[in-house]
């Protein structure tokens, strides 16, 4: 009897311990992640509690001081450069581990390890778009080219697993436990990973979408509606630039055909709607210190962990810090001691696609001219948690991967196009932002440049010793007008992509007379340069404001430059509610909302504010019409992008009686007023049911200005509904989801004083008071203290360790 | 576990008083460790968690991770005194002679 109930509770302890460990379904194990000792109780210490004087980092030359403010900004100095990195990989995963693993597992196409089936389609799309596979040419490029680099790159990964390495079960961050995996070991590609991925986010193409309006409109029809160049031109480049170059003829081949089918096919995802950014630096000409000053906002999706990661990398012959992208060695958006430097996407066709005719369905060769060519068959192993891997055959043609085929987004048999992306080529971006952060005057800026390919970027440039310019530099292969624009045939070699703009021939700029330079997405030059230049997405109205402002101030402080990246003026709703007003004409007196709402919208600043209530109500109205006006296109069928807003305003001002706006199916003529009025009569509907809800409709809270964590499921560990102001087409670019990831002003005087933020914090902790800190000074247009640290400085340290 | 295991074979307590005894002290330093953790921290990721699993508030969390430490306690320290059981010969000579 005695064995028995032995056995029995035996039996019970085990079975429950089993139980306890062991995950269910989606849950984790409950044991270890309610364990004080090891589970996430851990991780609700903060940094400074857990501060230490010393670390163990093997591998250095000499020992390395890490001093953190504080905001827990860590300030590496090292001896020499393989030291610096080793410390930054070090520190880096110190804070955001889970966050750089979790990118770069994104860019592999690996999240179904972590996550299960639900993400296979997603890991296919990154793998069939050939991230991994431009990841691997850039570590070939560097073990061939630039094994300096390569070791910086190598001594990085160092640092992060010796972190790794010796993490302790309970100081594993807390998403790890959650979703029950743990860290593996970095490596160089991984960073090269990285980078390729934040490629990814910033290009994109509408070539489909174009090749598809071409067949339905008519080439006609499509250059009235779509424009290469604005009425208003304001580009990047100031429009009085004279090109003091040869440039290299290119010229279109004759009688070319672009293929010429309806596209059934589901496009590829396009960056976030909102990414873009905002940069500028005015010469000392125009400020009151006679100190040239920088500013730079990137706009991303505002996740948390944040993007970037602010540190300052000092060694005895550099000093730099800025933001940093953890993953990739060196500070990407920053200042040293004698220059600043910010980016700004800058967008240019350099995405194409080719259709490719397969002799057989057994895909080996395809046709190109009059031969035959080999393809590369590329087997993808998706491993599945859970399940079975599986297994995706890509394959790669001269041109690229074959992205769309039967088996993926294609709804015919014979849909297969391959993609020619300058992403899938050698190149080496890592050596670019290593020289910058050592770089003294425009000569070294130019060079740091000169190795750079993609994604392209605006880089601004300021110098201490007064110059100021803009260059916008990527590998942009030189095309033929219209080249690239639709989907091209890959069995006609005059297709091809011929040779590349050589580096000194990318639109550049330096000292303008004009005293600034800026960009803020939107084209980069104006007609007179002689290349072919196209983009579905530029942008028409923050640069207009942006330079409007530039061009009216004088005896600039960095405290006008904080007020510029923080201004929130709608000229969207500035030019398009007087038509709007115009077309709509009185309104019934007996309708009191429809009243109190025009007047709203009368009396109007054009301020996108966070209290003030027209802008939603400008918001919702145009929303509405806008989609009046276009909704008969998604009866098309095919996917198809539609004419922006600034086009649509030019419509509706300039011919408001344009048969564009006559919808076939009613036996009326439409024009822009019906239009205009339907859209206001559904903004009254809308406006009643978000009053019933709701009832506050001031900007902000409509707007409802969010911060996510990377992981959509852990919503308590976001941040939602920011009091903040801005908007689209605003500088302050803050949308629902997207904004400015970082702002940065820096006035280069004799002592250079540096102002940054970021909507989060340093840690990527949840359980850390420094995880979201920072979003409520960033939510208010503040800043915190960025000026360069000296080792011995002592005020305003949080704590100090030393790694050796 | 094992621990506590080893402890109740070593101190003869009985099945029941071995579960008691083993699960008041697991659960109890259970409890006492997370509440010491939460208040000296002051951190907002008790609350987080609870959210996240769908239990309310950080108190509620602290109380499962009590109670799951209380049975992991319990039925090990029931097992050890149990095993010691299976050990101790029960006399069977108590009646002797006549």
């Amino acid at each position: 009897m005695k064995y028995l109930g032995f056995f029995i509770a035996l039996a019970i302890t085990v079975a429950l311990a089993i139980a306890v460990s062991m995950p269910i379904g989606p849950v984790p194990p409950i044991a270890p992640l309610l364990d004080p000792n090891h589970g996430f109780w851990q991780n609700s210490y903060s940094e400074d509690e857990l501060a230490k004087d010393e670390l163990d980092l093997s591998n250095l030359n000499s020992p390395v001081t890490v001093v953190y403010d504080e905001n827990l900004i860590p300030h590496i100095f090292a001896e020499n450069e393989e030291d610096l990195y080793r410390a930054q990989g070090y520190v880096t995963a110190k804070h955001r581990l889970w966050q750089m693993e979790f990118q770069t597992m994104a860019a592999a196409g690996r999240i179904s390890e972590v996550v299960g089936n639900v993400a296979l389609e997603l890991d296919r799309m990154t793998r069939r778009k050939g991230l991994g596979f431009g990841a691997e040419l850039g570590l070939k490029y560097l073990q061939e080219n630039d094994s300096e680099t390569l070791k910086l790159l190598e001594a990085y990964a160092d640092g992060v697993n010796q972190y790794i390495d010796q993490l302790s079960p309970g100081q594993v961050p807390v998403e790890y436990k959650i979703l029950n995996y743990r860290p593996e070991h970095w490596n160089a590609y991984k960073s090269l990973l990285l980078l390729k991925y934040m490629s990814d986010m910033l290009m994109g193409d509408r070539d489909l979408e174009y090749s598809n309006l071409r067949k339905i409109l008519g080439q006609e029809m499509l250059d009235k509606l779509y424009p290469e160049f604005p009425t208003e031109s304001d580009p990047v480049i100031e429009e009085s630039k004279t090109w003091d170059f040869t440039p290299i003829s290119i010229s279109k081949p004759d009688s070319i055909t672009f293929p010429n089918d309806l596209l059934v096919i589901e496009p590829l995802p396009q960056p976030e709607e909102g990414t873009g950014s905002n940069n500028w630096a005015v010469s000392g000409s125009k400020t009151k210190s006679g100190n040239p000053i920088l500013a730079n906002d990137p706009h991303l999706s505002l996740n948390l962990p944040s993007l970037w990661y602010s540190m300052q990398l000092t060694t005895p012959t550099h000093s730099v810090k800025g933001a940093t992208l953890p993953g990739a060695i060196g500070v990407i958006s920053g200042f040293n001691e004698n220059i600043a430097w910010g980016v700004t996407n800058a967008t240019k066709d350099a995405r194409d696609w080719y259709k490719i005719t397969f002799k057989d369905n057994s895909r080996k060769t395809y046709k190109y001219g009059n031969e035959w060519r080999a393809t590369d068959f590329r087997i993808e192993e998706i491993r599945i948690k859970g399940e079975a891997t599986y297994l995706d055959t890509v394959v790669y043609t001269h041109y690229g991967p074959v992205v769309y085929d039967r088996t993926f987004r294609g709804d015919r048999q014979d849909v297969n196009f391959a993609l020619k992306w300058t992403v899938h080529e050698g190149s080496n971006e890592q050596r670019t932002f290593v020289m910058m952060n050592k770089a003294k005057n425009y000569e070294d800026y130019n060079t740091a440049l000169d190795h750079y390919s993609a994604p392209p970027q605006n880089f601004v440039f300021a110098s201490k010793s007064g110059d100021i310019a803009m260059r916008i530099q990527g590998k942009f292969p030189l095309k033929w007008k219209g080249q690239g624009k639709f989907f091209m045939d890959g069995a006609d070699p005059r297709m091809e992509w011929q040779e590349y703009i050589p580096n000194n021939q990318n639109a550049a700029t330096l000292n303008p007379e004009r005293g600034f330079v800026s960009s803020a997405n939107q084209h980069p030059v104006g007609q007179s340069y002689p290349y072919y230049v196209f983009d579905n997405s530029y942008e028409h109205y923050r640069n207009r404001r942006l330079n409007n402002r530039l061009r009216e101030l004088s005896e600039i402080t960095i405290a006008d430059m904080k007020v510029l990246q923080f201004d929130d003026y709608y000229l969207h709703a500035e030019e398009a509610l007087p038509v709007m007003i115009a077309l709509l004409g009185t309104v019934s007196e007996s309708d009191s909302r429809a009243k109190k709402y025009v007047d709203e919208l009368k009396n109007w600043d054009f301020y996108a504010d966070p209290n003030q209530k027209a802008p939603t109500l400008f918001y919702i109205w145009w929303e509405k019409t806008y989609d009046q006006i276009w909704e008969k296109w998604s009866e098309f069928g095919v996917p198809v992008v539609l004419p922006n807003n600034y086009q649509t305003v030019q419509l509706l001002e300039i011919t408001p009686n344009d048969s564009i706006f006559d919808l076939a199916t009613t036996p009326v003529r439409e024009t822009a007023a019906d239009h205009v009025k339907v859209g206001f009569q559904e903004m009254l509907d809308s406006m009643k049911e978000w009053e019933e809800k709701e009832g506050d409709y001031s900007w902000a809270n409509y707007k409802r200005t969010s911060v996510r964590h990377l992981v959509p499921q852990f919503a308590p560990f976001s941040v939602n509904n920011i009091y903040t102001g801005g908007g689209r087409g605003i500088l302050n670019a803050t949308s629902e989801r997207s904004g400015a990831s970082w702002r940065m002003v820096v006035e280069l005087g004799e002592e250079i004083t540096a102002f940054g933020i970021y909507p989060g914090g340093q840690s990527g902790n949840p359980g850390s008071k420094f995880y979201s800190n920072f979003i409520p000074i960033w939510a208010n247009g503040e800043y915190i203290n960025f000026n360069l640290r000296k080792k011995e400085q002592s005020e305003g340290v949080l704590f100090q360790t030393i790694l050796k | 576990m094992i621990l506590i295991g080893i402890g109740s074979a070593l101190l003869g307590l009985s099945g029941l008083q071995g579960f008691l005894a083993g699960g008041l002290g697991m659960g109890l330093a259970w409890l006492g460790q997370a509440i010491f953790i939460s208040t000296s921290t002051g951190s907002a990721l008790p609350n987080k968690i609870g959210e996240l699993m769908g239990l309310g508030s950080g108190m509620t969390v602290a109380g499962v991770t009590a109670i799951i430490g209380f049975l992991l306690g319990g039925f090990s320290g029931m097992t050890g005194s149990l095993l010691r059981k299976v050990f101790r010969k029960e006399p069977d000579n108590l009646y002797r002679g006549s």
